[in-house]
């Protein structure tokens, strides 16, 4: 395995660099980060966190949003942390499932700095909302200006990925439509 | 300063009530001055549009959460109940609290009132709910019968646009004028409300030693769904194209999206100018009464925008006939502001509401919840029968989005999911797995008029352009409380027969969250802690009666005290039945209105 760049040391995409992001990202529709650039870093990480494909993240057109929001709310030392964290436990488990789902438990989630952060970005892509961190967090981290519990915006609510995973809409958009209640609900076995 | 212009008369309030005196008065070629102490936000299409993008980006999506908070005329929030400390009134919100419990109902002082924020729920009452005292025992009885008010039914049922079947409606003594039916076909019944009515299939009850059947109906609603004969239903305000239908957006409360649920804004657009003149953001602060009795004015104050500070200027503007349609807890609060309408003491008493107890269960097959309007059925057998001399009646609706306020999925579901290290695609699954899953039945249940359940004013409380912020005081009697306790028979029986495991049925929150205010020794002997919120129904604290003695209005909701002053709305309602409230108001006050014209003559 090839080493990779420090993703905290490789710059934001330009809008051009975004813009083109979906179809080089699509192309292989699974976390491979080895090479990857900071985004490729996030995606991946955020597929692995929610349970859904890169290309259903793009498809929410949230990625750019929420990719630049994390540094906003805690700076951009601990969101590269975290992504370089992310990159080294990926390529450990790599082609292990349940190793690499063990090991985002013990290196990510059981980790005091980066638990946190992980859990509030499955959120965020669930909910289009950030949960205030916390209080352990802050009170080693800081407690950043823009760390408060809000709603990213009215686009970010209605791409909850929450909705999608429980085969409905969000409240007050998305409308199905007149009677489409009384038809019976999608059920696992109908989903792909 | 005064007013220029005479109006034949002053209509204080711009929800459904005021807005449909309003349009009754205009049709008869009166003019009439519509006071609106809140915004008038959304009569413009856009201007509607963003409460629904203002809702979208709520943490809380409470029940007046797409509605811009106004401190120059402050409404009630949810977020604002908490649990009450003996002996400290709690102030946070508008409505101080005074206790025992604590009064846990909202509504909204915007052009439109609550009927922005309602569910659209719009049962009639039956008839014995007009006659309880003759009949049961308990209560008072009405000054006028379900004959009596029963064409305006109609009438209000065709002016709002209810959908639903007549023989869906047709229970517990409930009749409609041959050749009626209601202007557009049943809103179809959820996908969950099929599966609990066929598993629910002939089951019943014992209610006080008689067998009661559990029948799953369609709910009679205020949203629109295929019309009947010439009918056209009445889309969104400036955008009557969009809103021909219900499309499904589940949020009825507290915004529709698209204006398929009926908002009294619809009745204003369609008000005539050449009649009606409409004057939002004016405060009504006082009536003047003149020595003969009558009232001599109103008198109000306009603010230019949220937040202006006092003085301000007032303006008293006259006409030959007042009406107060304010909101129950208003129009007690002005009349007793003023001095007036209450010879009798009973402005403000008598407050009701349907305190709403819940049950929530986890089924073991999608109920698909989550999709449709809030409520498309209810199990409505039960709003009426012998038991009604020992213990409340009580509407039972089946929720559409699953644990909805018990526990306000999904974002608790998501966080403790991954709180617990539940991440990927177990995560996903999991939610998919549980939340279609969720049951939630609640009970709309009676409660009696008690003197002491009260509406007052003080000095001490005034809102930020100095108004009188209303203190309630507020508690429960044994006759609902036992009723809450049965009502957890219905929910047994229908978690039983829908295969639910006992640990998957959930009937009361765990002690520690409790008030112990809440506990209640049953006729059984047990002790029940019982937890309840408000249905938003405020009732009776203007009550209509048979003399000036017993009642603030009369039959025609006209004040006893004062000839030309008619008080109007749920307020007038001397009990509260089971039925959610709002079409009953509009079709007392249709009524009213007959009355009020041969006054104008």
């Amino acid at each position: 395995v090839s080493r990779p760049p420090a993703a905290a040391a490789r710059p934001a995409p330009t809008p051009h660099e975004a813009y083109t992001a979906p179809d080089s990202v699509a192309a292989t529709n699974a976390p491979s980060p080895a090479e990857e650039s900071s985004l490729e870093l996030f995606l991946s990480l955020s597929a692995t966190l929610t349970g859904f494909s890169v290309t259903e993240l793009w498809a929410t057109a949230m990625v750019q949003t929420y990719y630049d929001l994390l540094p906003t709310i805690v700076g951009d030392r601990i969101v590269g942390e975290l992504l370089s964290r992310w990159r080294d436990t990926y390529i450990r488990g790599e082609g292990d499932e349940p190793l690499l789902e063990d090991l985002v438990t013990s290196q990510i989630l059981d980790d005091p700095d980066f638990g946190p952060l992980a859990r509030n970005l499955a959120a965020l892509w669930y909910l289009g909302m950030w949960n205030q961190l916390p209080a352990e967090w802050r009170n080693v981290h800081g407690a950043w200006a823009n760390d408060v519990t809000y709603v990213v915006s009215s686009k970010s609510y209605v791409e909850g990925l929450v909705w999608k995973a429980i085969h409905t809409h969000p409240p007050a958009a998305k409308q199905p439509g007149y009677g489409s209640w009384a038809l019976p609900p999608v059920t696992e076995g109908d989903a792909s | 300063m005064n007013e220029f212009r005479q109006y034949d008369a002053i209509v204080v309030g711009g929800g459904p009530v005021g807005a449909h005196v309003a349009k009754k008065l205009s049709e008869a070629k009166k003019t009439v001055l519509l006071l609106e102490a809140g915004r008038a936000g959304g009569l413009t299409y856009e201007g509607y549009r963003s409460y629904v993008d203002n809702y979208h980006t709520r943490v809380v999506k409470d029940t007046n959460s797409p509605y811009p908070y106004n401190m120059s005329a402050p409404s009630p929030n949810d977020t604002d109940i908490l649990k009450i400390v003996k002996g400290t009134p709690d102030i946070v919100g508008y409505q101080v609290e005074v206790g025992r419990q604590a009064f846990g109902s909202t509504y909204l002082r915007q052009l439109g009132g609550t009927s922005l924020h309602w569910l659209g729920t719009t049962p009639r009452f039956v008839p014995n709910d007009f006659h309880i005292q003759t009949k049961y025992g308990v209560g008072v009885d009405w000054p006028l019968t379900y004959g009596d008010i029963e064409p305006y039914y109609c009438e209000a049922e065709w002016s709002i646009g209810v959908s639903a079947n007549r023989e869906d409606q047709e229970h517990l003594g409930v009749w409609f004028q041959k050749g009626y039916d209601y202007p557009m076909e049943r809103i179809p019944p959820s996908y969950g409300d099929q599966v609990i009515a066929q598993k629910t299939k002939g089951l019943t009850v014992n209610f006080a030693g008689k067998e009661y059947p559990l029948l799953v109906s369609s709910l009679a609603q205020a949203r629109n769904s295929i019309p009947r004969r010439n009918y056209t239903p009445v889309g969104a305000v400036g955008a009557p194209d969009i809103g021909q239908r219900c499309e499904g957006n589940s949020a009825c409360i507290p915004i529709c999206p698209v204006q398929a649920k009926y908002s009294a804004l619809k009745t204003i657009a369609a008000l005539d100018p050449n009649y009606v003149t409409v004057v939002a953001q004016a405060v009504v602060t006082r009536l003047t009464i003149a020595e003969n009795g009558r009232i001599s004015g109103v008198e109000y104050v306009r603010y230019e925008t949220e937040g202006a500070l006092p003085p301000f200027q007032p303006v008293t503007a006259t006409a030959g006939l007042y009406v107060l349609a304010g909101h129950a807890v208003e129009n007690a609060k002005l009349l007793l502001a003023s001095g007036a309408a209450n010879s009798s003491d009973q402005v403000g008493r008598n407050l009701m509401d349907h305190p709403f107890s819940f049950s929530w269960a986890l089924a073991p097959q999608s109920m698909g919840s989550f999709r449709g309007p809030l409520q498309t059925s209810g199990i409505e057998s039960l709003r009426d029968g012998e038991f009604r001399k020992y213990f409340a009646a009580f509407r039972t609706d089946i929720g559409n989005t699953g644990w909805d306020i018990v526990d306000y999925p999904p974002n608790g579901n998501v966080t403790g999911l991954l709180a617990a290290n539940t991440f990927g695609r177990k995560l996903r699954r999991q939610l998919a797995e549980t939340l279609p899953r969720q049951v939630r039945i609640g009970f709309d249940i009676e409660q009696l008029p008690e003197q002491n359940n009260r509406v007052t004013i003080s000095r001490e409380y005034k809102d930020a352009i100095g108004c009188f912020r209303p203190i309630i005081t507020y508690d429960l009697s044994p006759y609902t409380w036992q009723a809450m306790v049965e009502s957890q028979k219905v929910s047994k029986t229908v978690y039983d027969a829908m295969g639910i495991a006992k640990a998957d049925q959930h009937f009361w929150f765990t002690q520690d969250t409790m008030p112990d205010e809440r506990k209640f020794r049953a006729a059984d002997g047990k002790d029940y802690l019982l937890e309840f919120i408000g249905a938003g129904h405020h009732i009776g604290t203007h009550r209509m009666g048979t003399t000036r003695g017993n009642s603030v209005v009369d039959r025609d909701q006209r004040s006893w005290d004062h000839e030309n002053l008619y008080v109007v709305g749920c307020g007038s309602f001397p009990t509260t039945g089971t039925a959610n409230p709002t079409l009953t108001a509009i079709a007392l006050t249709l009524r009213s209105t007959k009355d009020m014209l041969t006054r104008l003559q």
